[in-house]
């Protein structure tokens, strides 16, 4: 219920602090990100999907709230065509039933057809033991590509997110693959 | 238990006429003038005691009923819930009584109703109870006309209760939404509970043998346990106790105002006094008695807003202990009068007269000796707790001064605001701008703000008269919202003009203009303003403005108004219906939409403010006219709940037809009025969210069809801006800079785009152009001295070193300090000038 999610909110806020460290918003550079990532995906969300799981913890009962996302696309580390899930904690199964999470991108990023560029990584526990491909540092892995006029930009958030100003996609896949090449190296 | 079919509906018509009257006698807010904020104290106690009065004299006046025949209290009792709830939450959107002479003539059509109706002889056939052979309790009672002494007891406990309960429902108000929807679910919820009061104890009752003074008992008992009530509502100041009463009934905040919310708070408030009050009315053998007792509540309605050392609290604390002194007094004044009764009674029935009378001495005793406690919960659902810097108990309700965070100040009247808070400013200058015409004089229905003032004395005004209710207040309140500061030079405040009233109305000349601001209140008229010459006043969407009269008079009228919105949220119309003057974007509007109470209260805050807006938007596109309030209505019925942690522009829903329709009519033809502030508060939702699809395929049609539209060419800019196009967005902020020169930052973003352009020249010039208007300003510095640099100026170095010297840390400065050639300019963050997104907000 709606009213309930002033109360889960905190309690999701607390438990996404001290557990979820994939959770929290982490300033990072676009080389740490690429580091700390397991991969980059530029493509299209194709579905969105929020779950609740139930767990116990310290013998409470907790009930979280994911979502998913399915990009369709391509990896930017390697070019191959990538069709990927991202999950991040938070969201609404419906207007009443669900959790709000200060970290999560914002509804209007995450509508199905929106072109992303979207950082993730994989773990073995979000909450509630949910093994799956976290978006790395919530919306802070999240960025619109926009195209106009014949270019594609990449979105930036600011400073102290990975993507801090916007870029050009070809700029972005360039370095983003040159990362990658000195990471292996 | 009920009497003959026919004869019970009756009792319940007569009584739900008198359940109707009350709900009636709450009157408006604009019936005159001053009142645009709020009825004034004397309107509310006078249309209040007139209802009572009105009520108790068709009880008193009825033909004394057969000794045989049952007092149908029960019947009463449920028709006046049912009168009270019906009116409120349904009738009263159909029926607007927005005059002295309606209200008049509503009392007098009540009177004649409840006697015609109370008139029939009581069934004399009543078998049923004759035959069980049980004793009809009053059988032996006198059913008499109420004696001369015993009308005056009767009349003082009326009076006491009537105390107590105002005072507890001055307090309830406060943890209501404060519409006329919260006051009559508090009043239902009362009258309810009497009715169950009635039901649960005619039985035992009328088994006993009662006299009648056992009612005037029954109300002092009622004043009594209306005290605990306070005290609980005072435990409810505190957030966590609020907030914990709510969740235990698995509500939360978003619901204040609702029906269960409301209903919740009014059953644990009236439980226990309206229980004992409708015991009390079951134990009645004589309609002219609850009549008696209905006139001492008519006058302690009149005298209680004079009451000396009642309304005189000036802190906090004293106001909190106020409320609850009062209620104590009640109380001893019901026992008072319940003690009396019993002397006057006891050559009568001298037992139970004893008994009276012992029991009405321990309740003014105790009333007597209770401690009020402080009772004051002023918005307990607030995440922050209010700082009031000054704080009134008027006749009118609760008026404080509060501070806003460090950000100015607000008055607000029984929680709710009479002035703009800091985020509604904006909108507050808009609706001045687009609705002040060329006037030097003005007379303001409400308060003076230190930022309304200097727009007026920008906007040409030279005059201002202040009306309120409160002419003895004015002067203290001005004082605070003015923070010490004087008013600008050349605006006047016409100070003996705080003491003006309606009926000076005929010295305003026409050069005067009328401006009642939107305010927030519990049910709204637009009377004072309407056929006036040069008369607006503001309404707020999210109120009830579907259903307040817009001028026109007749119920089908089409009427006239001037729409305004910054964004959605903030939508408002200004009732304009002076034919004489030629209001620029008035508009037609449909007529009002009836019984939208009812489906309101049952809505949680937010889904009832956004709903109001639907509906008031629909409203304005009913008039059949114009793009503007098409895409109003569809953009406010796009609004869906979001989370909290979302700005504003990212919570806002655009929808895509309203937006193709306000792009087509916008490129048929330069919006003005209504319709380009929609087309702005779009623009700014799009830039909000950073849209660059929405900029392209909205703002930017929009500023190449009009490039002198300063705020399109802006939205405009920001897509080229964010799409690198630095040529583009140069050329756009060109435009700006030469219609608003004295818009800053938009000089600032050109030199910086110019720069990243590659044209260094004209980015020095515009850098120059800047610090010409404000010298000193570091980030125009920084910008000269880089493009001076860039573009070889050899004054770029008295202008570099200091500033490097200053700020060693700036990489860019310091690679400037090297010969050239250079490397592109870092990207940018965000726009220059405006605060840059970070990982830390």
């Amino acid at each position: 219920m709606l009213f309930r999610v002033p109360r889960l909110l905190t309690a999701l806020a607390l438990v996404a602090a001290t557990s979820v460290g994939l959770a929290q918003i982490i300033r990072l550079d676009l080389p740490q990100m690429v580091a700390q990532t397991d991969d980059a995906v530029l493509g299209t969300i194709t579905a969105s999907k929020v779950f609740r799981t139930d767990g116990f913890k310290e013998g409470q009962v907790q009930e979280l709230y994911f979502t998913t996302l399915t990009i369709t696309g391509r990896s930017l580390s390697n070019d191959q065509p990538l069709t990927v899930d991202v999950t991040f904690p938070g969201g609404l199964i419906s207007p009443t039933v669900g959790a709000h999470n200060s970290e999560a991108p914002a509804v209007a990023d995450t509508k199905v057809g929106n072109r992303v560029v979207a950082f993730f990584r994989h773990v073995e526990d979000l909450g509630n033991g949910l093994a799956c491909n976290a978006l790395y540092t919530s919306h802070g892995g999240l960025y619109r590509v926009y195209t106009q006029r014949g270019t594609d930009v990449v979105q930036g958030r600011g400073a102290g997110y990975a993507i801090s100003s916007n870029w050009t996609l070809e700029s972005l896949d360039a370095e983003i693959s040159r990362l990658k090449a000195e990471g292996k190296r | 238990m009920m009497r003959s079919g026919w004869q019970g509906w009756r009792e319940f018509c007569v009584g739900g006429v008198g359940g109707a009257l009350l709900s009636i006698a709450r009157p408006p807010a604009g019936i005159a003038l001053e009142e645009w904020m709020t009825p004034t104290g004397e309107r509310q106690a006078l249309w209040r005691a007139g209802a009572l009065i009105v009520v108790a004299l068709g009880w008193i006046a009825r033909r004394p009923r057969a000794e045989s025949a049952r007092f149908p209290a029960l019947e009463i009792a449920l028709g006046s819930a049912a009168g009270f709830a019906i009116h409120g939450l349904v009738f009263a959107d159909l029926a607007v009584f927005d005059a002295t002479w309606k209200w008049g003539l509503a009392l007098v059509a009540g009177l004649v109703a409840m006697l015609a109706l109370g008139s029939g002889e009581p069934d004399a056939r009543e078998p049923d109870a004759r035959e069980s052979g049980a004793r009809e309790s009053g059988a032996r009672e006198s059913v008499a006309a109420t004696p001369l002494a015993q009308r005056f007891t009767l009349a003082l406990c009326g009076g006491g209760l009537a105390l107590v309960f105002s005072a507890l429902s001055s307090r309830l108000c406060l943890l209501g939404a404060g519409t006329r929807a919260d006051e009559t679910i508090f009043g239902a919820t009362a009258l309810i509970l009497f009715a169950v009061g009635v039901f649960a104890f005619a039985p035992l009752l009328r088994r006993l043998e009662l006299a009648p003074t056992w009612f005037a008992l029954g109300l002092c008992a009622a004043a009594l346990f209306a005290l605990p009530s306070l005290e609980f509502l005072g435990t409810l100041a505190m957030p966590r106790a609020y907030l914990d009463l709510l969740s235990r009934f698995g509500l939360d905040t978003s619901m204040r105002g609702s029906l269960t919310c409301d209903g919740l708070l009014a059953l644990r408030v009236f439980a226990l006094p309206a229980l004992c009050a409708g015991a009390a009315f079951a134990a009645l053998r004589s309609a002219s008695s609850l009549g008696w007792a209905m006139l001492g509540a008519a006058v302690a309605v009149i005298l209680q807003p004079h009451w000396l050392g009642g309304f005189d609290a000036s802190t906090v604390e004293a106001v909190a202990i106020q409320g609850s002194e009062r209620a104590a007094h009640g109380a001893e004044i019901a026992a008072l009068g319940a003690l009396l009764t019993a002397v006057v009674g006891a050559s009568g029935a001298w037992r139970s007269s004893l008994v009276i009378a012992l029991g009405s001495g321990a309740c003014l005793l105790l009333a007597r000796t209770a401690q009020p406690p402080p009772v004051l919960p002023l918005s307990p659902w607030g995440k922050i707790p209010p700082r009031v810097e000054w704080i009134r108990e008027t006749p009118e309700g609760l008026l404080t001064v509060e501070l806003q965070g460090g950000r100015g100040r607000v008055v607000t009247l029984d929680r709710r605001l009479l002035t703009p808070t800091v985020e509604d400013l904006p909108a507050d200058e808009l609706r001045w701008r687009c609705a002040l015409e060329q006037r030097e004089a003005l007379m303001l229905l409400g308060w003076l703000t230190p930022e309304r003032a200097l727009l007026l004395s920008v906007l040409g005004v030279t005059s201002v008269q202040q009306v309120t209710p409160w002419p003895e207040l004015e002067s203290d309140v001005l004082a605070l919202l003015l923070g010490g500061s004087d008013l600008p030079v050349g605006l006047l405040l016409d100070r003996d003009g705080m003491r003006w009233r309606a009926t000076d109305i005929a010295t305003v000349g026409s050069s005067c203009m009328i401006v009642g601001p939107p305010v927030e209140v519990a049910a709204r008229a637009t009377a004072c303003v309407e056929d006036r010459l040069c008369a607006l006043g503001w309404i707020f969407a999210h109120g009830d403005s579907a259903q307040v009269p817009w001028g026109g008079g007749s119920l089908f009228a089409t009427e006239q108004v001037i729409a305004s919105c910054t964004h959605i949220e903030d939508l408002c119309f200004a009732v304009c219906d002076s034919p004489s003057v030629d209001w620029r974007g008035r508009q037609p509007a449909g007529s009002r939409a009836l019984f939208g109470t009812l489906a309101q209260v049952l809505r949680s805050l937010p889904e009832r403010e956004r709903a109001a807006r639907v509906a008031g938007a629909e409203r304005l596109a009913r008039g059949g006219t114009g793009a503007a309030a098409r895409a109003a209505a569809l953009i406010a019925a796009a609004q869906v709940p979001s989370s909290p942690f979302e700005s504003r522009a990212q919570r806002t829903e655009l929808d895509s037809t309203a937006l193709e329709l306000l792009r087509v009519s916008g490129l048929a033809a330069e919006p003005a009025g209504f319709e380009r502030q929609l087309d702005e508060s779009v623009a700014d939702v799009l830039e909000g969210r950073r849209d660059l699809d929405g900029l392209d395929s909205f703002a930017r049609p929009l500023a190449d069809a009009h490039p002198t539209w300063p705020r399109l060419q802006r939205s405009a800019a920001r897509a080229d801006w964010e799409f690198l196009d630095w040529a583009s967005c140069a050329s756009r902020l060109e435009r700006v800079v030469q219609s608003t020169p004295y818009d800053l930052q938009a000089r600032l973003w050109l030199s910086d785009s110019l720069l990243r352009a590659g044209e260094s020249s004209a980015a020095l010039q515009a850098a120059l152009d800047l610090l010409a208007i404000q010298p000193g300003r570091f980030d125009a510095e920084r910008l000269r001295a880089i493009a001076a640099v860039r573009a070889g100026d050899p004054r770029s170095g008295s202008w570099l070193t200091p500033l490097l010297r200053e700020h060693p840390e700036d990489p860019e400065l310091a690679i400037h300090a090297r010969p050239g050639p250079y490397p592109p300019m870092t990207a940018p963050l965000s726009v220059p000038g405006e605060l840059a997104p970070s990982a830390d907000h």
